[in-house]
């Protein structure tokens, strides 16, 4: 009986990944910084910028916004009608709506203002070593594999594995033999973006294959 | 009676139902979950699951809400803090009985 208590409420935090939409939204966060990336990476001139650095933290902003709003649209028009609504609970302590407004639009705000000031006031840091941005791209791959791979433990979901061994193999790639800076971070984002949109692609599919819309209201109680 | 037994005697019998452990089990996980999820996860016939949330809902363990997303009418089940509670306490005796018997 234990055992299956676990099992459930797996299944139930499961739930939320069983039709692929966050695949598909961090599909959508990668292919904007893949577009980013190429960008300055086809216009060099434009890395050493302060609008640079701004339009990726933006990225980064908007992109987390996306990744809370696109799944839950896409459950509302997609998953709540096949296989039914589920609202999880946020952990810690109950956050009223204007502070959380607050803070997811003056978090970002306040990231993009120290960084335009630090690279305003670039000279009086450090010199920053060129060489470390040839590794950007594998680091930072090795740190998504790993993130993935957690991901895929905690929700015992296999395929977020697969995504995290092929994350792995393109930073490993990258890290020996591949364009540094923003054209190796291009070609890592254009590979999880690609991966991410297929896994979410096929996930999606199977579900709705295997789900399709009941045919009277459900909802009689 | 062995004191094994006796611990799991004292369980919650309006918990210690089935379907009504999977139905809290669920509704633990998360801070709501509609008719339609709980009905397809438990397998139970509208009815009867309708039957069990009533019995959940009466002891106070199961807090029910009728309401509409857009034009489709939605039954919103959640735990309260008694259930939660309830849960809690009914999968610690659960847990002590296994481990007394594993010894």
């Amino acid at each position: 009986m234990k055992d299956e208590i676990d099992q459930r409420q797996m299944r139930t935090i499961r739930y939320d990944y069983v039709d692929g939409t966050p695949d598909l939204a961090f599909g959508g966060l990668f292919l904007l910084m893949t577009i980013i990336y190429a960008i300055l990476a086809a216009f060099p001139g434009l890395s050493n910028s302060t609008f640079s650095s701004i339009i990726i933290w933006a990225v980064f902003g908007g992109g987390g916004f996306l990744i809370g709003w696109l799944p839950q649209r896409l459950k509302e028009r997609v998953t709540y009608a096949r296989t039914g609504y589920v609202a999880y609970r946020r952990q810690g302590r109950p956050i009223k709506p204007w502070a959380r407004w607050t803070i997811r639009i003056g978090v970002p705000i306040l990231v993009i203002v120290l960084l335009a000031l630090m690279f305003l006031n670039r000279q009086k840091f450090p010199a920053q070593s060129q060489d470390v941005n040839y590794l950007n791209p594998g680091l930072l791959g090795i740190m998504f594999s790993g993130i993935l791979a957690m991901i895929g433990w905690k929700i015992a979901l296999p395929r977020y594995y697969l995504i995290a061994a092929i994350t792995l193999l393109t930073s490993i790639v990258l890290l020996f033999s591949g364009p540094g800076g923003n054209p190796g971070l291009a070609m890592l984002c254009g590979a999880m973006s690609l991966v991410l949109f297929a896994s979410g692609g096929i996930t999606l599919w199977r579900y709705l294959r295997r789900n399709p819309l009941p045919a009277e209201s459900p909802d009689e109680h | 009676m062995s004191t094994d037994l006796r611990s799991l005697a004292g369980v919650d019998r309006l918990i210690h139902e089935p379907s009504r452990t999977v139905i809290l089990a669920i509704l633990a996980a998360v801070e709501s979950a509609d008719f339609l999820y709980l009905q397809r996860e438990t397998g139970l016939t509208k009815g009867n699951l309708s039957v069990h949330l009533s019995k959940l809902e009466q002891a106070g363990f199961v807090n029910i809400e009728k309401t509409y997303r857009g034009k489709v009418p939605l039954t919103l089940c959640r735990l309260t803090n008694e259930g939660r509670k309830a849960f809690d306490a009914y999968r610690k005796q659960l847990e002590q009985f296994v481990e007394n018997t594993k010894e």
